[in-house]
């Protein structure tokens, strides 16, 4: 019985840090993603994507 | 390019593979303790990510001396990770260690010298995480950084020799004979060390090139304002 609860708090805390180091990777993930679009629309804003020659 | 593409890959699957062996070890190549049973099993990942933050919290010390010494923006964007990489990971030392404690002592938390010199730790890389992102002027931010860094660092020595310097009922891992386990669990130990510290590196890794494209974004957004206006 001991041993069955000693296991219960075991897997709590190996869940615990997965859950932890997982919304981290998470957030790491979505934060790549916002900048590659922000990326992109600098990209697509930009003179050279436009057709246009910026040197006067 | 292509090179540094795929020696990042095997590096990934290296870390892979150690965290897999690292939980078939925790949970099925080591023995119970005596004592305390399956519970003991915790210490493997929380030893690993208390290592990992004293070498994420060094890091960012070595790299803000660096940064008073010769200020350039790359020291500041890999000290800032390891601080945000190692406080995630302190996060996991606290959770899991209160986990243990629920068992082995029957609270998740007493005001012993390891577990308040920790939790203080936590807090004080916190309000420099906070503090970041109070300044907006990139110098001033990383000579701030800088300085707090290393007086925060000050609270790691004191983390690892609480035990030693105060009466704790924290175990001691590391004794004057050497490691308090069986040899088989030692290993784990390492193993699951070598995992947490392969995952601080890819997360580091991957926080300083967002850093790099957010300063890059920021330099290009600078100059199309300049030119309309």
């Amino acid at each position: 019985m001991v041993e069955r609860v000693a296991l219960d708090y075991t897997f709590a805390a190996y869940a615990a840090v997965f859950v932890i180091l997982f919304a981290f990777v998470l957030r790491v993930h979505m934060k790549t993603r916002m900048l590659m679009q922000e990326l992109k629309a600098l990209e697509d804003q930009s003179p050279k994507a436009r057709g246009r020659d910026p040197s006067p | 390019m292509a090179e540094r593409h795929g020696l990042w890959t095997t590096f990934r699957a290296v870390v892979a593979a150690l965290w897999l062996a690292g939980l078939y070890m925790a949970f099925i190549g080591t023995p119970d303790e005596r004592t305390l049973g399956p519970s003991d099993r915790i210490l493997f990942i929380h030893l690993g990510a208390a290592w990992t933050v004293a070498i994420a919290y060094s890091l960012a010390a070595l790299l803000s001396l660096l940064y008073l010494l010769r200020p350039q923006p790359r020291y500041d964007r890999w000290a800032a990770a390891s601080v945000e990489v190692g406080t995630v990971l302190t996060t996991a030392v606290l959770v899991s260690g209160s986990i243990w404690a629920k068992f082995a002592w029957g609270t998740y938390w007493t005001w012993d010298p390891r577990l308040t010199t920790t939790a203080v730790l936590w807090f004080l890389y916190l309000g420099y995480l906070m503090m970041r992102s109070s300044i907006d002027r990139p110098d001033q931010r990383a000579k701030v950084s800088a300085i707090w860094a290393l007086v925060a660092f000050l609270d790691v020595p004191i983390v690892f020799e609480a035990v030693t310097w105060w009466r704790s009922i924290h175990p001691e891992v590391i004794t004057t004979q050497g490691f308090a386990m069986p040899g088989s669990m030692v290993v784990a130990v390492f193993v699951f060390f070598a995992a947490v510290v392969g995952l601080f590196i890819e997360l580091v890794r991957l926080r300083v090139r967002q850093a790099e494209i957010e300063s890059g974004i920021a330099v290009r957004k600078a100059q199309w304002m300049g030119q309309h206006t």
